[in-house]
């Protein structure tokens, strides 16, 4: 039996050696300029910085135009586009520079037909409105980015090279029913932690099936590891628009530090509920001995550090995604996603919850919360007592949590 | 008994071949490919 300390020290290592992963993604070089410039502007013979925006000069120094370059936010990180506007005031053309966009939803956004359509516009009157170019659904965090970063760019332009003063539509704070849904699930998932026996029960069944409803299908927004990954990569989304994943990763930390059990995986999760219903289908419990559970856990603890490893040397948070849920939820995803989504599913037929129990990077997450309480709270109060012993063996490998709570 | 054993074949197979393609997934998602 592996003692907590040791599993403390290997999450030490992993973190260090994450650490030099992202000090070594965030030391490479900025994003070369020129080749997407010279596209947009052929034939050109130089590009100067001044005042913010990148002068595009070309045979004998005629001035071609101007190109600006704003980052947005997006799913992954920060986006950047190039936008060109010639002498005449037309957009010249669109190019990205840098996305961190989950592949998946970067090809659903189709940003070369909304660049397209954009081309030939004069600055002063385009047509931002994505819905009105491509119709995209279940993009809207990417397809809203790419908007942000072309209007910035314009508005920049046409400020230094025009004297056109183009006032960027203000962001409102965004506190709707998808983050009230988010409170009322952790408050339900509080109450119910409290309780006992068949109201318990029926409080996870409704928590889950409403977590399935709103935060998957309705709002396609659980808790991904493309998102945690991001937040440790240092990209914050704005808070004005993007208070729902501070709400559930604020929620699954703390109710893992108070409860002892996240309470986002037990009450709140989409993905969670969506197997317990084929579980129930299904009826059978297959109870794996524990030398298969143990092998699992290991093996998905190092597909997360090795997905996080990746994600961080390259900087792009998105990619660490492996989880089926845009399959799921968003009906969008590779062979091979739908393929995982389909082993998934019918494993849940057989084996209670196999995602959570085994394959979820949220679990790895909640063992690193849970082992660095344990031992924060060890480390003040001296040797654990047998109550503490207790719980580290129930909590420790070789045990299916998902189903512990019913 | 033996059925037992054969469950647990099974979970195996099917936890290994998730696994599989966890892994193929991230690769295809670092390596870019289709």
């Amino acid at each position: 039996m592996k003692k907590p300390p040791a599993r403390l020290l290997r999450v030490l290592l992993a973190s260090v050696l994450l650490v030099g992963a992202l000090a070594y993604g965030r030391t490479r070089s900025a994003p070369d300029l020129n080749t997407p410039v010279e596209e947009i502007f052929p034939g050109s013979q130089r590009i100067e910085l001044q005042r913010g925006i990148h002068h595009v000069y070309g045979e004998a120094g005629a001035l071609m135009g101007w190109v600006g370059a704003e980052e947005a936010n997006g799913y992954g990180g920060p986006m950047l586009l190039v936008v060109g506007v010639d002498t005449l005031g037309q957009v010249a053309g669109v190019r990205v520079v840098q996305q961190r966009e989950t592949p998946v939803f970067w090809r659903m956004v189709r940003a070369p037909e909304y660049f397209r359509a954009i081309t030939g516009s004069q600055f002063d009157s385009i047509d931002y409105e994505y819905q009105n170019v491509v119709a995209v659904t279940g993009a809207t965090i990417s397809a809203d980015a790419i908007v942000e970063s072309v209007r910035s760019s314009v508005a920049r332009v046409a400020g230094v090279a025009f004297d056109v003063n183009l006032p960027l539509p203000p962001k409102p704070f965004e506190f709707g029913f998808l983050e009230l849904t988010i409170l009322a699930l952790f408050a339900v998932g509080i109450v119910g932690h409290r309780l006992r026996g068949p109201i318990r029960r029926r409080l996870r069944w409704a928590g889950q099936l409403v977590g399935f409803l709103v935060l998957g299908f309705w709002e396609n927004s659980p808790i991904t590891l493309a998102k945690i990954t991001a937040f440790l990569s240092g990209y914050l989304p704005d808070p004005r628009t993007g208070m729902a994943i501070y709400l559930l990763l604020g929620g699954f930390l703390l109710t893992s530090v108070f409860y002892g059990r996240n309470l986002y995986c037990l009450y709140a999760c989409p993905f969670g509920a969506a197997q317990r219903v084929v579980g129930a289908i299904g009826g059978f419990r297959l109870k794996l001995p524990p030398w298969v559970v143990r092998l699992m856990e290991g093996a998905r603890n190092v597909v997360v550090f090795a997905a996080l490893f990746m994600a961080f040397i390259t900087l792009q948070p998105a990619l660490a995604s492996y989880e089926p849920f845009a399959a799921l939820f968003a009906l969008h995803g590779t062979t091979l996603q739908w393929f995982l989504l389909f082993i998934v599913l019918t494993g849940s037929l057989l084996i209670q919850t196999p995602w959570c129990n085994f394959f979820c990077p949220m679990r790895t997450f909640e063992l690193v919360v849970l082992d660095t309480k344990r031992w924060w709270q060890g480390s003040r109060k001296g040797p654990p007592g047998p109550v503490e012993k207790a719980s580290k063996a129930s909590t420790g490998a070789g045990d299916q949590k998902g189903g512990s709570e019913q | 008994m033996r059925r037992l054993r054969i469950a647990d074949w099974t979970a195996l197979f099917l936890g290994l071949l998730t696994f599989g393609v966890i892994v193929a997934v991230l690769a295809q998602n670092f390596l870019g490919i289709e």
